[in-house]
This record gives C-alpha cells, structure tokens and sequence, in this order.
C-alpha cells in the first residue's frame, strides 16, 4: 500500500489533526511549545511514521530505522530531545529502574526487527540524570524463549553489560509462582514483569493471525504469560483484553510499538514477509496503536481483521484500555523524516522540501526545496488554523534546488506575531509542509 | 556333549538371523515424518539451519506456531515436523522453511491444501509438479510459499526471497519430499 492511499483514509475519516511534515528531526522548539498548540489531553496520540528508504527488498537500514524511531518518539512526546523525549514518556525513570522491550519472535521470518529494538535501547540510553546516562544493562529484551530470541536474531546477553536479551524460559528467570486470573483462565506471568521491569515497551508486529484476525501489540504477550495457548478460544475475545488489563501488565505497558517495516496479510501468524509498509506505528494508547495496525492490514488486503474484535473489546467496559474510535485520537503523520546534516545535493527524484534554517528565527530564515522538474511551484506560510498569510512564491520554476527567505512578515510587509507558523510547498503532484517557529 | 553343543551354536545362529530380518523389516516398513525431510546438503548448498522440531499433538504444535496450529486441528492434525535450510542466492543467505504435517487421510490433507486461512489464496497452479496438486504464491520479490499435498501428507514450503531461481530450489524442495512419500 502507498502511503498516499493510507494518508487519504485517514482524511477520509476526518481526524482531528493530520501533519504530514519533513524536516521534524531540524525542530528545536521546546516541548511544552509544541504541545500547547498540538496536543489535546482528551485524545489519545499516535504517530504513525513512514520512511520510504527504510528498507530495499529483504534489507533493513538501520541508519533510516533509527532516525525513524528517534524522530516518532519525539514526535509522540512532542519533545524536541530524543532522550528528553523517552523520559517524558516513562514518567518518573531514573537510572535504578529497569525497561523490558516486549518482542514478538515466535515466527522467526517475520519477529520484531532487532534493528527495531536496539533503535529504541539507543533512545533510551539517551536520556540524562545529571551527570548520568540511563545505564544500558537496565534495558532488557524479553521473550518466551532463548530460541525464540536466537531464531530472530537478537543475541542472548544475560551479563552485567550491554543491553541484555533472554527470553522467560532462561534458567533463573520462569514464570511467578502466583495464578493470574485471565477471563477464567489462569496464568503465570514472567517474572521480567512481575519482577523485574518497572516499564514495558511493547513492539508488536505487523501479521494477520488465522484465530484472532490480527497480531499486533494487545496480541505481543507469548512469552509474558505461561499458557497462551488456553486464551485462544473465541478469537482471544476478551482473554486478550483481559491479560492486557492486569494491573502487573497495564500500569507498567507504557509505551506501545508496532514494527511495520514488513507485514504478512494472509497465512498469518507464520511465514515470511508479505508486503512493505515502512513504517512505525506509536502510541502510549495500546488500543489507538492497533486499531491503526488493523487499518494497515485491511489496505494491504486482509481478510481477516473481522476476527480483532478484541481491539474493540479493549476499548470498552471492564478493561477500557484505550480508546477504538479516531475521533478520538490525536494521529500524527510523519513521512520521511530527515537529519539537519542531509545534504540537499545528495537527494534527487521527487520533490524535497528541507527544514528552514535557523529554526527558530528573528529576522529571516531560508528554505531550500527541490523541484524535479519545471513546475508550477507555490510556497506560502499559513497560520496554525489555517489562515494563508503571506505568498512567497508563486512561479514557474526550472528543475533543480531553489531557496526563498521568509523575513517572518505577512503580505503587507507587517511583522507577524511569534510563534509556530506552517510552510507550505505545493504544485501539482506535491504538497509538503514545515513547522517554522518565528521568534520575537 | 558335541551333539548339545552343536544344537545349541545352531539355535543361537538361527535366532541371530531371525533378529537381524526382523530388523530389517522394521527398516523397510518404519517410516517416520522425519524421514520425509529434505536432508542436509541433499539439495546442493542448502544445508539445515536453526532447531528442527517435530509435534505429536495439537499443544506441541501450538507451542511452534501458536495461532498457525488451529487450521490443522480444524482437519484432523496428527503429527508435523519443521526443518530449515540456509543456502545462497543472489549472494545473500537466504532461509527455506519445510513443514510436513501427517494429517491422517488424504481427505484431510487436501482440506488444509483448500483451506484460504493458509495464505495461499489466488495462488499459481503448478501442474504436473509434486504431489496430487500443488500451488505457490509469490510476493513482490520479498518470500515465495509453496504447498502440495501427497496421500495423507501435507506439505508447505517458505523462503524469503523471491525470484525465478528461487522459485525452482523451492520446487527442487518440494519434488525430493514428494518423492520420499511414493
């Protein structure tokens, strides 16, 4: 699926707030900025970030995975700081507390991406207590089993160093030894989480599932409970909502992820990669992550996401794990995110749209912008409800790289107030914006 | 004396080859799902990878595939075994995954073969290839997967490439375990 058919879904239904931007990397506004003009406290955030160069074929690029994760983070936090970013979302860390990365490698053709996961763990080494970095032996990467582990790639690490990674069935480690009620079914839970983590990241991943319709993040918890296979029945409805309810689960799941790199829309849970999304998708709104997983799936052709009721199931009384409906979401569109280092000589192919530079200003900015070739070009600067309030191109232009400078000032040569303000390049066959923060 | 002995020698001699035919036939007539299996390098360059595992029951096979195992309950699941394979293509190591799932009748190994929950819906014939009928799906240049069906044998075939030479190993896979069930 393009990411054109997706982002036209999403318009479709009309969310509240759709910013498909480049560039978000160059920001440097501080966080409570942004979020005094982007966020809502009633909706639930998600991020939904693509990368176009992600990957070629089979290979995974972890330069553009990390950049990716890195700049969603930012993006779900509204956080310019990557570190500062992490912290925001796992409220009250400190270098005592311990961050397990759920990851799903039962089928070990198409797990959770080690590239994925260690571009978290180098987030989250990121954040800063002081003089101290948060301590890298303090993330873990869990699940069910070693082999599962091994299978995908990830490297068994149980040391005192590094990132470590075992999965629940590494000696010393097992399930409790006390019974969860799980909609009737009892379960052990691993004691990574009763024990051990004060945070979970759940990275789900991108697979239908022939029982359950979808596998996504809610559906990421082999190897987190002893017998899955006992809550598979009436396609996991509601045991899933269920596990994820337990107070063990639900107060330390802060943070949920689903790796799109890949998916498999058909033959699920098993088998290789069907198709290629490149993309994340984030929120701390586990229900908001996957219903968005299960639109992905259905663009991309499955057929069996009438079997997820158990993301709607979530959604409602008694476990209200979220929230099913996208009216009541925040989502945030991120294509193509870029390093302030890129060099614009190097990109070609389409249209390119760079950050402005400096970001914030006072007295003028430049903006540097690719036309691929000769084309009726608009670049113009709207307020944040939408209001056009300066032209500053409006041309036919010649193929190659073009700049303009905004003086900060509207069409009447009046300086404008400070503030966030939204450039935008159009022709065509392309509409691209950037977040521009004018100074007083 | 000598007569005993001479009965005796001959007794242990006759029930000697009386247990080593027995053997014998047992060779002849046991044939586990194991056997089925691709061996190592028995297709050129495609040697085993990872952990083989073989599943007795519904639970075991839950605990290699979790929600994969409900099809083959749904059609009378007897036993399965599952081998990977890494060779090259196109430089790269690229990974084979062969399923054999004993299904107990013929009937119900052609019901899995139908079955769309399997991902092979749309999927290209492949006349006069293995087994009683066989199919494969490929796509976009990420995996191909093939399935076939032989008597009370179900098999499926996945490897994550997918290109024209990666489609004939794939079948190369897939003629060697048929042969093994005739």
């Amino acid at each position: 699926m393009s990411s054109d058919s997706f982002l036209s879904k999403i318009e479709r239904r009309d969310f509240l707030r759709i910013l498909a931007f480049t560039g978000v990397s160059g920001l440097i506004y501080p966080g409570n900025l942004i979020s005094s003009i982007l966020s809502n406290k009633d909706l639930s955030r998600v991020v939904i970030i693509e990368h176009s160069e992600a990957t070629s074929g089979t290979t995974i690029y972890p330069d553009k995975v990390q950049l990716m994760m890195d700049t969603a983070v930012k993006g779900l936090a509204q956080i310019e700081d990557v570190g500062e970013a992490w912290k925001f979302l796992l409220p009250e860390i400190n270098t005592n507390s311990t961050v397990a990365i759920k990851v799903n490698c039962i089928n070990s053709s198409l797990s959770s991406h080690p590239e994925v996961a260690f571009a978290i763990a180098e987030g989250l080494k990121q954040m800063s207590f002081g003089a101290n970095m948060f301590p890298e032996n303090n993330i873990i990467i869990y699940d069910r089993a070693n082999s599962d582990l091994t299978s995908a790639g990830y490297t068994i690490n149980t040391s005192e160093t590094g990132v470590r990674c075992f999965g629940t069935n590494n000696p010393g480690i097992g399930y409790s030894t006390e019974f969860y009620d799980v909609n009737g079914s009892n379960q052990k839970i691993s004691t990574i989480v009763t024990e051990m983590a004060n945070y979970i990241i759940n990275l789900g991943v991108l697979k239908n599932h022939s029982i359950a319709g979808v596998t996504l993040c809610l559906k990421n918890h082999y190897g987190t409970c002893s017998y899955p296979g006992q809550i598979h029945s009436n396609a996991c409805d509601p045991y899933i909502a269920a596990l994820n309810a337990l107070p063990v689960i639900r107060n330390k799941q802060t943070i949920n992820i689903i790796d799109a790199l890949y998916g498999i829309y058909s033959g699920g849970p098993f088998g290789n990669p069907q198709f290629i999304a490149n993309k994340f998708i984030l929120s701390q709104d586990i229900v908001a992550a996957d219903y968005w997983g299960r639109e992905l799936l259905e663009e991309n052709g499955c057929n069996t996401i009438y079997n997820a009721h158990y993301i709607d199931t979530a959604a409602q009384d008694p476990y209200n794990l979220g929230t099913n409906d996208p009216e009541e979401m925040d989502v945030l569109n991120i294509l193509n995110p870029v390093t302030g280092t890129d060099n614009p000589s190097s990109v070609s192919g389409g249209f390119q749209l760079k950050q402005n530079f400096p970001n914030p200003f006072h007295f003028q900015t430049q903006i540097d912008f690719y036309v691929p070739g000769k084309s009726d070009v608009q670049f113009s600067i709207y307020t944040y409800d939408g209001q056009k309030v300066r032209e500053i191109i409006s041309s036919t232009l010649q193929p190659g790289w073009h700049n303009t400078i905004w003086d900060g000032n509207n069409n009447y040569g009046q300086k404008l107030k400070a503030g966030l303000y939204i450039g935008q390049l159009k022709s065509n066959s392309y509409n691209k914006s950037i977040i521009i923060h004018l100074m007083k | 004396m000598n007569k005993y002995l001479l009965i005796l020698l001959s007794l242990i001699f006759l029930i000697g080859i009386g247990c080593e035919k027995s053997e014998s036939n047992e060779d002849e007539e046991v044939l586990t799902i194991e056997d089925l299996l691709v061996k190592d390098n028995e297709i050129t360059g495609w040697s085993y990878s990872g952990v083989r595992w073989v599943a007795n029951n519904i639970t075991e096979l839950t605990d290699y595939i979790n929600g994969g195992a409900e099809i083959y309950q749904n059609h009378g699941f007897k036993e399965a075994t599952q081998q990977s394979y890494n060779g090259t293509i196109e430089n790269g190591t690229r990974t084979i995954q062969l399923f054999i799932y004993d299904m107990d009748t013929d009937e119900n190994a052609k019901a899995v073969y139908d079955d769309p929950d399997l991902g092979l819906t749309g999927a290209t014939e492949w006349l006069d290839g293995a087994g009683e009928e066989a199919h494969y799906v490929r796509f976009g240049g990420l995996s191909q997967k093939l399935s076939f069906y032989r008597d009370k044998y179900f098999i499926l075939i996945d490897l994550n490439f997918d290109t024209d030479e990666s489609l004939n190993i794939v079948k190369q896979f897939a003629l060697n375990v048929d042969g093994k069930i005739q």
